[in-house]
């Protein structure tokens, strides 16, 4: 079981280094930001994309005998951090300078794409004494507080040293002609536009913008006639025929390609075994 | 967090075969320069020796390979045996993780990267796995 508890951790390491949106790199002091009682920090960031948050790092050494930390991710509030978004707690041990690893995927925390964000990290219970770890770069913008985290002072300086883990959300992509943004054009999108010009059936504006395939500023005939043409002169994806070699499958030592699927939608994952 | 792509289009898969929707069909096609692994964790077809499967795959599993058998025909041109590459990705221009779905007639609906949108319905709050699942219920 601790194989398989260790063996995860490293690949999900592995899966998240291609998500870090932030990380105030690797400590190289155990000097830092004090967190006691009065005294919390934060550090701000900022996602460049539309992401959810799946986890994060703070490396932190204990200094009391015992404790624990509370750590928040906060909106922006005129470049102090704002409402909490979320809030994890972390029992820390007397083991010296240490990183702790939260997941944090099932609590849907989502980032806006170049929105300001902070995450902070305060005590966890009164007799707490900690201290969070410089990052080496001393040019991040951070915030900190000595009275609980009713007001804050921004400065620039050192970091709490930190990783933030997320994954980015997926848009399909809207294609000219796709009306009703379905990622497929079709004869459903020129029976939209035969209704708009036939005044049976409204657009909005996005939409008429979507369906002037021509690019001519206006949603007319000439559309569907490119749309029609287009549709009728999509050519299928070129066939294949590979054998399948999954004992499991339906379709076992069987050679199968696209034409195998004709009259099914079909679906292909080009992996690495292994 | 530890969920392989593979995975968790199987479970995909099973769950649309679940909803009584039986006119999906997926594939997995091993990239050619991967030949030489081992693909036994990759269709979990003995999921007790493998930490990332809790059950066998049933979506067909497919090795791409490098001997212009593809090539031929109408596809003449579009790929060429013996160059080092496979076939099919070369064919298709695959990018590892790629995750393509064609309509009804075999016609290019969408094209989905998975090392860069992960399709676990755990991450994203789901709504990467629904996004995907929209497109190909909408390429039906």
């Amino acid at each position: 079981m601790l194989l398989y508890i260790l063996i995860c951790l490293s690949i999900s390491f592995n899966q998240d280094s291609r998500s870090i949106i932030f990380n105030t790199g690797t400590p190289e002091t155990e000097d830092g930001y004090l967190i006691d009682i009065n005294n919390s920090v934060a550090n701000r960031f900022s996602p460049t994309s539309d992401f959810a948050m799946e986890a994060f790092k703070v490396t932190m050494i204990l200094e009391s005998e015992s404790g624990a930390a509370l750590v928040s991710i906060h909106e922006d509030n005129n470049n102090q951090p704002g409402e909490i978004l979320g809030e994890w707690e972390l029992t820390l041990a007397n083991l010296g300078l240490r990183e702790y690893l939260v997941y944090t995927f099932q609590d849907c925390i989502l980032f806006d794409e170049n929105q300001n964000y902070w995450i902070s990290v305060r005590p966890g219970t009164d007799e707490t004494i900690a201290t969070w770890v410089y990052s080496p770069s001393i040019f991040y913008t951070y915030s900190s507080s000595s009275d609980n985290q009713l007001t804050w002072s921004t400065n620039t300086g050192a970091a709490g040293s930190c990783k933030v883990y997320a994954e980015e959300f997926f848009y399909p992509e809207i294609s000219l002609g796709d009306i009703n943004e379905d990622s497929s054009v079709d004869v459903i999108d020129i029976v939209m536009i035969v209704a708009y010009i036939t005044n049976t059936g409204p657009l909005l504006d996005y939409q008429i913008a979507n369906g002037d395939v021509n690019l001519d500023q206006s949603l007319d005939v000439l559309d569907i006639v490119q749309l029609v043409g287009e549709i009728v002169n999509t050519e299928p994806m070129p066939n294949f025929s590979l054998l399948d070699f999954n004992p499991n499958s339906d379709y076992y030592n069987q050679s199968i390609g696209p034409e195998t699927f004709s009259n099914e939608v079909s679906c292909y994952y080009f992996g690495k075994q292994g | 967090m530890c969920r392989a792509r593979f995975g968790i289009l199987n479970d995909l898969y099973q769950e649309l075969l679940s909803e009584g929707i039986t006119d999906v069909k997926f594939m997995g096609i091993n990239g050619y320069q991967y030949i030489n692994d081992s693909y036994s964790c990759m269709i979990c077809d003995e999921p007790d020796e493998c930490f990332n499967c809790e059950n066998v795959y049933e979506i067909p599993w497919a090795q791409d390979l490098d001997d212009g058998s593809n090539c031929l025909d109408s596809n003449t041109g579009l790929c060429e045996g013996d160059d080092g590459d496979g076939d099919l990705w070369d064919m298709w221009d695959i990018t590892l993780r790629d995750f393509i779905i064609l309509d009804r007639q075999g016609k290019f609906v969408a094209k989905v990267n998975l090392t860069y949108t992960n399709p676990d319905p755990n991450s994203t709050c789901g709504e990467n796995y629904q996004e995907i699942k929209n497109l190909i219920l909408n390429a039906r």
